[in-house]
């Protein structure tokens, strides 16, 4: 893995659906567990207007192919508090298609000792 | 001479420069054209009873209620010289619509579209069904037959669902039919899963979907206290109606549908489908059987007629508007007749938009969406 690691918090402490705001060499950095073992850092300004996602919510998409009928996808996304947008946590990605140039920017994260590590 | 203002006080608008009227150099197709019924008695030969003696006792119904306006314009509804023999209402003689229209502009098709909307009743539906099918029973027998230049559209009770799609599997498969008819009502929005019915028949028997305004059309303050108000602001209802079809699901639904709005205006097209998509980035967790921008389904499923042209100023921002909906298959000739607003063919499309375009908007764009051959 290149760059420096940085320990943000015990991996216990997240449970899938949690996030962890953190600040690492200067930057707001959004921690966010979406199952056992698996973690994701991303920045914490939203592309759009620049809105903290950590104040936003992190959730399992919402998707459907029935009128009026909602299911939960496999993925995890975070929602922007201010004007909704959704972002895939683990590649940062909008999840309205048209907006790639809209993308948060993520980090690598791994597990090292049973705390969640970011490389920057 | 006395009276003489000087500089003019009326600015002329120049569409086009002084000249003869011409002749359409290459056949049109219209898709907007208003044949009417003389009385709502022309449809007791195609009622059953118990519907058919509501209408013929003296003081029976009538017809629906039409808009509460009088109209301000000199012709009434119709242009002024439109109205046929008698006192007869503009639009129910076929000889006066083809010597003024389908003859005058080198009409190759023209598409009738019904004044009568049984839909509008919102009362008793079964009675609003029986009218439907008579309506398209008349229709079939004194009017396709005349002209070989007609297509026609399903008219249907639309708070009937069930017995809507029956009756466009009845009629749909006619030679000349080409579209089922909705209004542009403001009562409720028509693509609502209920009325699911009316788009899947029209799928399976090859019809677009067509939006025209009615007497249930209104603006977003109801029926304000002007005619002008309302004939300015009812583009909204169309709007409703077309934001309905995409978070409704419709075009997921219905993937092959096809639809035309009549008469709702098109300049208004870009600001909607931006906001739309801004809408959809941020509010698509509320609506997520809708798996893609807005604009995408409207520049896919929909076609507007351009009936009525609304020019700015400088033409050239007209043709900069159409530019911003991002395709040239967008729009299909309308010319509304016999109404007071009605475009003519020859003087419609201003001379901002390339030949090739207005090519398309006259005809090519027409025969494409009806695959007409």
């Amino acid at each position: 893995m290149r760059g420096r690691s940085h320990t943000v918090c015990e991996a216990r402490e997240l449970s899938p659906g949690d996030l962890k705001a953190v600040t690492i060499k200067g930057r707001s950095i959004l921690v966010i567990c979406s199952g056992p073992g698996r973690y994701h850092a991303l920045s914490d300004t939203c592309p759009h207007q620049g809105a903290a996602l950590s104040s936003g919510r992190v959730e399992r998409a919402w998707c459907s192919n029935e009128v009026g009928r909602y299911e939960s996808a496999q993925n995890y996304s975070v929602v922007c508090p201010w004007h909704n947008f959704e972002f895939d946590v683990g590649t940062g990605e909008a999840l309205v298609t048209c907006d790639r140039r809209l993308k948060v920017k993520t980090y690598s994260t791994q597990v090292e000792d049973g705390h969640v590590v970011v490389l920057m | 001479m006395s009276g003489d203002l000087g500089q003019s006080a009326v600015r002329e608008f120049p569409l086009h420069p002084p000249q003869q009227a011409r002749q359409s150099e290459t056949a049109i197709i219209d898709v907007d054209v208003h044949e009417v019924m003389q009385s709502v008695r022309d449809l007791l030969p195609y009622l059953d009873e118990p519907w058919r003696g509501r209408i013929e006792a003296a003081d029976g119904w009538k017809g629906p209620a039409g808009l509460p306006y009088s109209y301000p314009m000199v012709g009434g509804v119709a242009r002024a010289d439109a109205a046929a023999a008698g006192g007869a209402p503009a639009g129910s003689e076929y000889e006066l619509m083809k010597l003024q229209l389908l003859d005058e502009y080198n009409v190759e098709y023209a598409v009738l579209v019904s004044m009568f909307h049984p839909t509008d009743l919102c009362v008793q539906p079964e009675f609003a069904t029986a009218l439907a099918s008579a309506y398209n029973s008349w229709l079939l027998e004194h009017w396709l037959p005349k002209d070989e230049r007609f297509l026609a559209c399903v008219t249907v009770a639309a708070q009937n669902p069930e017995a809507a799609a029956r009756e466009i599997d009845r009629v749909g498969s006619h030679p000349q039919i080409v579209q089922v008819l909705l209004p542009a009502t403001s009562q409720d929005v028509l693509a609502r899963p209920f009325y699911h019915p009316i788009y899947a028949a029209a799928v399976r028997n090859g019809l677009a979907v067509a939006f025209h305004q009615t007497v249930c059309t209104e603006t977003a303050v109801g029926l304000p206290p002007y005619y002008i108000e309302w004939h300015v602001a009812i583009p909204q209802a169309w709007q409703c109606q077309l934001v309905g079809l995409v978070c409704q699901g419709v075009f997921d639904k219905f993937p092959d549908i096809r639809v035309v709005l009549l008469e709702s205006g098109w300049t208004w097209v870009p600001s909607l489908m931006w906001r739309f998509d801004l809408n959809y980035r941020g509010l698509r967790r509320e609506i997520p059987w809708v798996k893609r921008l807005p604009s995408d389904y409207i520049r896919e499923h929909v076609r507007i007629a351009t009936q009525p042209m609304e020019y700015p100023e400088n033409l050239q921002d007209m043709y900069r508007m159409f530019e911003l909906i991002g395709t040239d298959d967008f729009l299909l000739f309308a010319s509304d007749y016999p109404h007071w607003d009605f475009d003519s063919p020859v003087r419609a499309v201003p001379r901002p938009f390339p030949k090739e375009i207005r090519s398309k908007i006259m005809s090519d764009n027409a025969r494409n969406f009806y695959r007409l051959p």
